[in-house]
C-alpha cells in the first residue's frame, strides 16, 4: 500500500473545479493521486445527480421526537411507580429464603435419607413448595418482563 | 379519575428553529449518504427520521456545524448496522451480497458508479463516500465508523482500489483527467 503526499490536495482541487495545469501533470504520472483523482469525480457526480425530492419535512421529524420523549418520560415514571412493589417482592422472597434457612438450622441439615424422610413432614413440604413458587414466580415474571 | 399526563420538558421554540436550520442544511448530505450505504430508498428515509429523532433525544453538548455532522454521520452509521444486526444481516456489513443488494434507480450517466457501488460492502461504501464525497480525514472517518484510524487507511485503499478496478473494466475514465 502506497500513498501520495498529494493526494488531499488532489482530492480538494476535484471539489473546487478544474485541475492546475501543474496537479494535472502530477496527476497523470502518480498512480495513486489518479485513482483519487477517478474516484472521487465519479462519486461526486453521483452526489449531485442524487435526488432529494421527498425528504420529511423537519416539523414531522420534531414531532417524532416529541412523542418519543413523552414516550420515554412516561416509561420512567411508571418504572418509579413500581419500584416499591418490586422490593416489597424481593423482601417476601428473601423473608422466605431466610425461614427456609432457620428451619434447616434448627432441625439440622438432614442426610439424603433423612432429607427424603422429613419430605413427607407436611410443615417442610409447604415452607419448600412456597420458597420455590416463589423463586419461580419472579424467575417467571422477570423472563417475561426482559424479551 | 383522569389523571394529567406527567409534564415532560419542551424544547424552547428557538430550539425548534435551530433544529430547523440545521436539518434543512445537513438532512441532503445525511439522506444522500444513507441511501449510498444502504441501497435502499424506502429504508434509508426511515433512517434519516431515525437519526434525527435520536439526535434531538440524545442532548448532544453544544457542537459546531462540522462536529454536528460528523455525530449525524455516526448516529445514521450505527443505525444501518443495528437495522442489519436485527435483520440478522449484520455479515452484509463487511461483507458483499449482490443477491441481496438493491441497484438504485439509474440516472442519467452515472449508472454504472451507481452500479459499480453495490458492488461494494457497506463499509466499503461508507469508507469511500465519506473520504471522496464528504472529504472526510482518516481521523473523522475512524471517529464515525468507531475503528482505528490505521484500519481506514487500508480499509479505504482497498475500498478505493476495488471502486477503481469496478470502474475501469467498464471503461469509465473521469472527463477531469481527459
Amino acid at each position: 500500500m502506497r500513498e501520495c503526499p498529494r493526494e488531499r490536495e488532489a482530492l480538494a482541487a476535484v471539489v473546487a473545479g478544474p485541475l492546475a495545469p501543474e496537479l494535472k501533470r502530477h496527476v497523470s504520472e502518480c498512480a495513486e493521486c489518479r485513482e483519487v483523482v477517478a474516484v472521487s469525480t465519479w462519486l461526486q457526480g453521483v452526489a449531485r445527480e442524487t435526488g432529494m425530492g421527498s425528504l420529511p419535512r423537519a416539523e414531522r421529524v420534531w414531532w417524532r421526537a416529541e412523542v418519543e420523549r413523552r414516550l420515554a418520560t412516561r416509561r420512567a415514571l411508571a418504572e418509579r411507580a413500581a419500584r416499591p412493589i418490586r422490593w416489597f417482592e424481593r423482601g417476601a422472597a428473601a423473608a422466605i429464603a431466610i425461614t427456609t434457612a432457620g428451619i434447616l438450622w434448627a432441625h439440622g441439615i438432614p442426610t439424603a435419607n433423612a432429607a427424603l424422610a422429613r419430605l413427607s413432614d407436611p410443615a417442610t413440604l409447604g415452607v419448600l413448595t412456597v420458597g420455590l413458587l416463589a423463586v419461580a414466580g419472579l424467575a417467571a415474571r422477570d423472563a417475561v418482563r426482559k424479551p | 379519575m383522569t389523571r394529567e399526563p406527567p409534564a415532560t420538558p419542551q424544547k424552547a421554540p428557538d430550539e425548534r428553529a435551530a433544529f430547523r436550520q440545521l436539518y434543512e442544511r445537513t438532512s441532503p448530505r445525511i439522506a444522500a449518504y444513507l441511501r449510498r450505504v444502504t441501497g435502499s430508498p424506502e429504508w434509508s428515509e426511515d433512517l434519516l427520521q431515525d437519526t434525527y429523532v435520536r439526535y434531538l433525544n440524545a442532548d448532544p453538548p453544544t457542537m459546531d456545524e462540522r462536529q454536528t455532522l460528523s455525530y449525524l454521520f455516526r448516529i445514521a452509521t450505527n443505525l444501518v448496522y443495528d437495522g442489519w444486526r436485527s435483520m440478522r444481516r449484520e455479515r452484509e456489513w463487511e461483507a458483499v451480497s449482490p443477491a441481496e443488494a438493491t441497484p438504485p434507480e439509474p440516472v442519467g450517466l452515472k449508472r454504472d458508479v451507481e452500479e459499480a457501488l453495490t458492488r461494494l460492502s457497506a463499509r466499503e461504501r461508507a469508507l469511500v463516500w465519506l473520504a471522496y464525497v464528504e472529504g472526510y480525514a482518516h481521523k473523522d472517518i475512524a471517529r464515525v465508523l468507531e475503528v482505528k484510524d490505521t484500519s481506514v487507511r487500508v480499509l479505504l485503499f482497498r475500498a478505493r482500489r476495488k471502486l477503481a478496478k469496478i470502474l475501469e473494466e467498464a471503461g469509465l475514465t473521469p472527463e477531469v483527467l481527459g
